[in-house]
């Protein structure tokens, strides 16, 4: 070993961190070598001086002064520990609300098919009184309220509110029809489209409202199965907070003018993305009409079409609305059964 | 408070400590015990602050920065994973208060080692800090104590590479593996560079007491 290497040995020698064979080269090197001794014995000095400094102990007070600084930090513990430390009753009950909040949410975020009927409709100016037939934004102004100055949160009435003075009597002039709230506007005026984002309501205005089921109607409400579960364990509480889905929240009665008005309707149906059923959710199999005849017909169109559906009936001759009813829907893309009456 | 009677509490806790090793220490802490935390001060407070003085020179800002150093790893200790010693552990979280405090410090212009009363350069000796040469051990010429300020005046003269692998080479008599994991470097890379920094120490010392020799 040469002195070179023997000199970037130094250190390591000092240390006793070399293998012996490289620590007798060492000192070979220094027997050789008086520079290289004079090099050692001045790195094991300052060595050996740095080392004399040691430890220096902390005043006195230090870790006072440390624990007077903690007592103002929190204990914290990291996730994987304080997971560990959870009960399970308490994650399955974290869980539960966090799924009430979901549904909640969900809800909150539906789009909600909000018309009148005569039977059913509204205080408060919440449903304007509409003419026959006419566009869902005129009814509003129709029943003597212009619709931009009602607010959003006005808008939705409880089906068993009292009717206005105006609604009161079906059919005529007077009749209201195709009355639909400025929040419908939204959905309902909305041919053909996408549906449209929902409004902000305050929260007591989204929570679930009991309905009840329509008379003259044989399709059982829909519930999600975990409401029915709720409702048949006997859990009054849970039964409370089903939502039932009125089958036929609109149902409309019309004069044809034609004997194939069916086949006009099932066009008219197509056109909306619905089909055209019988009462009893039968293809419909006989389409021409006698004259004198009454055909009840079930029209099932996604809801943002439900008002297009009701403005295109008059193609098939006089319309009457005999129930429009507001409706919360679990999807927005679901289908909303209307009902029609046909005469010819 | 937990130090309201430090003289019996210590005894306390040095007799706890004898039996408690660092994972104990941590995983008493993890499950709660705040006053792990204490003894954890109690065993890496000389060595925290040892190295605290050695590196900034200045013992007022040392105990600040040693302080510093315990709050840091309080508000951490209750995630630490055991993925290294205590020990390692806590050298890191003082090596980078330690860097990141000089370095705000030079940015300050803050500090010449005050404590020390040291020089920064050849013309600046501690002249009236070299002891006669008949002390004892004065190889240097210098007495203990004074030869202390000296060392620490050249240690401070290195760079913080050099600086850092001194101080827990020689100070904190650590070995090279764990002042490798400490600094996340290779070991040959820790032992080259602490023979390097000796090197450069020893040439330092050197000069600085054949200067005042001369003197």
């Amino acid at each position: 070993m040469d002195t070179f290497f023997a000199r970037n040995r130094l250190s390591a020698y000092i240390d006793g961190a070399l293998p012996s064979a490289e620590a007798r080269d060492v000192e070979a090197a220094l027997a050789r070598d008086p520079a290289l001794r004079e090099e050692l014995e001045r790195m094991r000095a300052a060595v050996e001086l740095l080392r004399a400094e040691g430890i220096v102990e902390p005043p006195r007070d230090f870790a006072a002064r440390v624990s007077a600084r903690l007592d103002a930090e929190p204990m914290r513990v990291g996730w994987r520990l304080w997971v560990r430390q959870v009960r399970p009753e308490a994650v399955m009950l974290a869980a539960a609300a966090l799924l009430v909040v979901v549904y909640v949410g969900q809800r909150q975020g539906e789009p909600r098919v909000v018309s009148t009927a005569p039977d059913t409709v509204t205080a408060g100016g919440t449903f304007g009184a509409g003419d026959e037939g006419g566009q869902p934004g005129d009814a509003a102004q129709a029943a003597g309220e212009p619709s931009a100055q009602r607010p959003a949160d006005d808008e939705t009435v409880e089906p068993q509110s009292a009717p206005p003075a105006g609604a009161a009597a079906p059919g005529g002039g007077g009749a209201p029809s195709s009355a639909v709230s400025a929040e419908n506007d939204g959905v309902l005026g909305n041919e053909g489209g996408p549906p449209p984002p929902a409004k902000t309501q305050s929260l007591a205005q989204r929570l679930p409202k009991v309905r009840s089921k329509p008379s003259g109607l044989d399709v059982e409400p829909w519930q999600p199965e975990w409401e029915k579960e709720a409702a048949n364990s006997g859990d009054a509480g849970a039964k409370q907070e089903v939502t039932f889905y009125s089958p036929a929240p609109f149902r409309y009665r019309v004069t044809a003018n034609d004997a194939r008005a069916l086949k006009t309707l099932s066009a008219i149906a197509q056109d909306l993305g619905g089909e055209l059923q019988d009462s009893r959710g039968r293809p419909v199999a006989a389409w021409s009409l006698e004259e004198g005849e009454t055909r009840s017909v079930r029209v099932a169109v996604p809801a943002y079409n439900a008002a297009a559906l009701a403005a295109r009936l008059r193609e098939l001759g006089d319309v009457e609305t005999v129930q429009q009813k507001e409706t919360l829907l679990t999807d927005p893309n679901a289908n909303v059964p209307v009902q029609v009456e046909l005469s010819y | 408070m937990f130090f309201a009677a430090l003289g019996f509490r210590s005894a306390a806790t040095l007799r706890v400590s004898a039996t408690s090793s660092d994972a104990e220490l941590v995983a008493r802490f993890q499950a709660g015990e705040r006053a792990a935390f204490d003894e954890v001060v109690v065993r890496y407070q000389a060595r925290i602050y040892s190295l605290c003085l050695r590196w900034l020179g200045d013992a007022e800002a040392a105990e600040e920065v040693a302080q510093d150093v315990f709050v840091a790893a309080f508000r951490a200790l209750g995630a630490f994973r055991s993925e290294c010693s205590l020990s390692t552990w806590m050298f890191r979280i003082g090596v980078n208060h330690c860097r990141n405090a000089r370095l705000h410090r030079s940015r300050r212009a803050y500090g010449r080692h005050e404590g020390f009363d040291a020089p920064r350069d050849d013309d600046e000796l501690p002249t009236r800090q070299i002891a006669d040469e008949d002390a004892p051990g004065a190889d240097w010429g210098v007495h203990r104590r004074e030869a202390g300020a000296v060392v620490q005046a050249a240690l401070a003269e290195l760079d913080d590479e050099h600086r850092q692998v001194l101080i827990l080479r020689d100070v904190e008599d650590l070995a090279y593996e764990e002042i490798a994991d400490i600094l996340d470097l290779p070991r040959g890379t820790v032992k080259s560079r602490i023979h390097r920094a000796r090197a450069e120490l020893a040439g330092r010392l050197s000069r600085r007491v054949r200067a005042a020799d001369v003197l």
